[in-house]
């Protein structure tokens, strides 16, 4: 199995302290990878270092065999990496079908997209995924009139119309309902194998579910990683989160 | 037109004129910026209406004196005093519904500013209008081979002045501290009982009085009319805007392009000085889009 | 089953757009063919261009420029001068008056081009889009937006009034240049009073608005429309947005270049005022008030105030702005979609009698 994404000795520091310290982490193509921690741990953070959001202070990211630190974000996606964020972002002033057209990206150019009416090309990818994320009935609703549920519903659709290498989800369920959060996990575990997923979760159930191999994220550092029996045995893990539930209750 | 005639040769004696020109020129950009420096830095907005409010402090000015024989001196805090209420009804009335859309208020002020001119208009008609200076105010003191207008000096003067009492008032006052912690976090101060509609709406009234005290020292260097305010109001919102909305942004801003345009026009000429002035402050905000001394932020 | 608003469907919008340049193109048969009221109307045509400029930019691009005017006033100045060298002679008279009296001795080198109608009417709409172009990527390079934008564009309209006003040789400074003859181009005389100027001020309106209207049913006005809402989620679907917005600002810049370049034609005149920032701001307000997120809207906007102002005449001037800045504040402040968003809420209950729409995915109706 080869490595699809690698980030060597990341780090993001401010004046005073560290965010992410020296970071590493390997990810096998058609993985699904969870990414933990408490609140501060670093974990937005390192997604923002991937996808180029913020500038990162040292360290190299590997995609897909080519090192894209320092790339624009734009250019950054355009190699194969789609994200979903913390805070569920759509366009609101665009109905749930233009939301998804403008993810359909078989072109960026602006020229090239000046003479494209939206026939053709994507119509059998866009069927696929609304059926995936069900919002069939909501195509003609703008973006901003959707519930929370389906906002985030929206964007996960955005990201895999996209149909990016590397998937980036930061608290996909956050706000779900428990059979919303059933369904997303069913579909993230159809989308591994096929795509590379990284989730940013806090939800264990549902990381229970869906994840091959868990990174334990604090203080910027990896503090252990593995299946997720193994992570919770960890001594070092139970040493940090001593007096406490273990990690569900930490994350 | 030769080159000759664009390009000025270098003489010591003019070029320290136009160094003092320069000091001149930014108090008084600064005195215009004041008031929207503090308006923007702690509200972060931006007040198109800002030439209005010193067009009106100068027209105040001139009600005083020329209907009720007021001396200009004593003009200057009424003018303060009166556009600082007129300000606080505006921030009432339009600006406190408008807090979380930057680019409305930019616009609304802007038919605020609209409404004032025309209004001026039609109530003094659209003729410039001047005003009487005390006599120690309308002399030329003589310093070397400098001529200097004092009532320059005194605008000068008042510069620093202004800037040492708002200093004062949002560093060492209790409605400083106030004002601080509303801008960091609405919802903290509200919870520390402070009441952060009061505290934007006398931000805001003490921004427009400074705005109609500048007018009424603007009253005594220039004619007054109707829209007055337009020669201000660009200038003063790139010191606003290139100081980052800091008050020693401004103070900085305001020096360093007063004497760059004054050293400029002085080479070439005004028009083409104040071309290149702003063609490099778009430069410099491509570069520093918050500001000269604020530190540089990560990105959203 | 389909409840979508008449408003939002495309064959309606299509068809008031065909209704409305209908009505316009019947208007001289109407409204006789007085060569002064023929003039008027052509300027608001050029009104209407301005608008739909800020529509697109601002209404659709996000992008709120104050600074409409620098590309209209570029493009006044360079019909002007091609208007000018078309009445000059090469031999006997190769220098405009306003320059003799300036005491030039020689036609300045940036004249010398203008000379060719044809290279004239290129570089009078190259030269602003050359321009916004390269400021829009000062700009949007550094991701400024907003507010940022607008006191941006501002400041740079008033270096260039200062500009046109002090470099009298050039520009005849605070005079304005007044071409002693009406254009001629491809053995045409377009005399700026006739039907023939309000025919040309219309189709190139018409043009404009239906080639805009084409660009923003592109999935390239989708995409602009998601910036607007939501940069940063665009730019991590992989778009090159200050790309996009470099775009956008410059074609915005290009129509407002032609506006300038139709206004030349029809008022024979061009003076530093072209580059004033309240005629600037002014257009802003037609569109808002109008409904910068519908061109029609923003159009009917430009020429509708700008109809009530003659109306009103030049001595209730002081009063008609009065009222104008308040209608402003009101559509600020309660319908920021201005008019347009008003009748968007009214049609809305009015049930949609248009055949229900192919109801796949894909359908590229109801936008």
């Amino acid at each position: 199995m080869s490595t699809i994404l690698e980030l060597q000795g990341v780090t993001k520091a401010y004046d005073q302290y560290t965010v992410v310290d020296n970071f590493n982490l390997q990810v096998t193509m058609g993985e699904l990878r969870c990414l933990l921690g408490p609140n501060g741990a670093g974990k937005t953070t390192t997604m923002d270092l991937i996808t180029g959001r913020q500038k990162m202070t040292s360290g190299k990211v590997i995609f897909n065999g080519r090192n894209i630190s320092g790339m624009t974000e734009h250019r950054i996606v355009q190699q194969g990496i789609g994200r979903k964020f913390q805070i569920p972002a759509v366009f609101k002033d665009l109905t749930v079908r233009d939301n998804l057209q403008v993810a359909f990206t078989r072109t960026t150019n602006p020229f090239m997209n000046m003479v494209e009416f939206g026939r053709g090309g994507g119509r059998a990818r866009l069927q696929e995924v609304v059926e995936l994320v069900g919002l069939e009935k909501r195509l003609d609703e703008l973006g901003g009139n959707l519930s929370h549920g389906e906002t985030q519903w929206l964007e996960i659709g955005m990201v895999l119309t996209q149909n990016p290498k590397l998937l980036l989800m930061d608290e996909p369920t956050a706000g779900m309902t428990e059979q919303e959060t059933q369904k997303t996990s069913e579909i993230f575990n159809r989308l591994k194998g096929e795509h590379t997923l990284i989730v940013v979760e806090h939800d264990m159930t549902f990381v229970r579910e869906i994840a091959d191999i868990i990174t334990l994220m604090h203080l910027g550092k990896t503090l252990a990683e593995g299946p997720m029996d193994e992570v919770e045995n960890n001594p070092k893990v139970r040493e940090v989160y001593l007096g406490t539930e273990g990690i569900s209750d930490a994350a | 037109m030769s080159v000759h005639d664009f390009w000025t040769p270098f003489a010591l004696e003019p070029f320290i004129s136009a160094l003092i020109i320069g000091l001149s020129l930014a108090s008084i950009w600064l005195v215009a910026a004041l008031g929207l420096t503090i308006i923007y830095g702690t509200m972060g907005v931006i007040n198109m209406a800002h030439g209005e409010f010193i067009m009106l402090g100068a027209y105040i000015t001139w009600v005083l004196q020329y209907f009720l024989g007021f001396p200009w001196l004593l003009c200057l805090p009424i003018s303060f005093v009166i556009v600082a209420f007129i300000g606080w009804l505006v921030e009432r009335g339009l600006i406190r519904h408008l807090y979380d859309r930057p680019l409305d208020t930019l616009l609304a002020t802007w038919g605020v500013s609209l409404v004032f001119i025309q209004s001026i208009r039609l109530i003094f008609g659209g003729e410039p209008q001047y005003i009487d200076t005390p006599e120690f105010l309308s002399n030329v003191v003589q310093i070397g081979f400098l001529n200097i207008p004092s009532m320059r000096i005194f605008i000068f003067g008042m510069a620093l002045v202004l800037v040492g009492l708002t200093w004062a008032l949002l560093y060492k006052s209790n409605f400083g501290i106030q004002v601080r912690s509303v801008m960091q976090n609405p919802q903290m101060a509200a919870s520390f009982v402070i009441n952060s509609s009061r505290v934007y709406g006398l931000t805001f009234a003490y921004g427009a009085g400074l705005a109609g005290i500048s007018g009424s020292m603007f009253s005594g260097l220039k004619t007054i009319f109707p829209d007055m305010g337009l020669g201000y109001v660009v200038e003063a919102f790139l010191v606003v805007v290139t100081g980052g909305g800091e008050l020693f942004g401004s103070l900085a801003t305001a020096g360093i392009m007063g004497e760059m345009f004054s050293v400029f026009s002085y080479f070439t000429n005004d028009t083409f000085a104040r071309f290149v002035l702003f063609v490099l402050i778009v430069i410099f905000l491509r570069f520093r889009p918050q500001g000269i001394f604020t530190p540089s932020m990560a990105r959203r | 089953m389909h409840k979508t608003n008449l408003y939002h469907d495309k064959r309606a919008q299509w068809a008031v757009y065909a209704i409305f340049f209908g009505v316009l193109a019947l208007l001289p048969v109407w409204m006789g063919d007085d060569p002064f009221t023929l003039n008027q109307y052509a300027r608001y045509g050029v009104f209407g261009i301005l608008a739909l400029s800020v529509s697109l930019v601002w209404g659709f691009g996000g992008i709120l420029s104050l600074g409409q005017g620098i590309a209209f006033g570029m493009a006044a100045y360079g019909m002007a001068a091609t208007m000018q060298m078309q009445y000059q002679d090469p031999v006997n008279d190769p220098i405009p008056s306003f320059m003799l009296t300036n005491e030039l001795t020689a036609l300045p080198t940036v004249w010398e081009p203008f000379w060719n109608t044809s290279v004239g009417l290129i570089l009078s709409m190259g030269i602003p889009v050359l321009f916004f172009t390269i400021f829009g990527i000062l700009i949007f390079q550094a991701r400024l937006a907003g507010a940022f934008v607008a006191i941006m564009t501002l400041a740079m309209l008033g270096a260039w009034y200062n500009m046109a006003y002090d470099m009298q040789p050039f520009t005849a400074g605070f005079n304005g240049i007044s071409p002693p003859s009406a254009f001629k181009a491809f053995g045409v005389e377009v005399d700026p009073y006739s039907s023939m100027i309000y025919w040309v001020s219309l189709g190139v309106l018409a043009a404009l608005t239906v080639s805009t209207k084409l660009l923003l049913q592109s999935k390239f006005g989708t995409i602009i429309q998601a910036i607007r809402d939501d940069a940063e989620r665009a730019r991590f679907l992989g778009y090159n947005v200050a790309f996009y917005q470099v775009v956008v600002f410059a074609l915005g810049g290009l129509i407002a270049a032609l506006g300038g370049m139709v206004w030349v034609i029809i008022v024979q005149y061009v003076s530093p005022t072209a580059l004033e920032i309240f005629f600037s701001i002014t257009i802003v307000i037609w569109a808002a008030v109008g409904g910068r997120m519908s061109l029609f809207g923003a159009i009917f906007g430009a020429i509708f105030i700008n109809a009530a102002q003659s109306y009103v005449g030049d001595e209730f001037q002081a009063t008609w702005f009065i009222i104008l800045g308040t209608i402003f504040i009101v559509v600020v402040r309660f319908l920021p979609k201005g008019l347009a968003g008003l009748f968007e809420y009214a049609i809305s209950f009015v049930p949609n009698p248009l055949p229900a729409p192919r109801t796949s995915v894909n359908s590229d109706i109801a936008k």
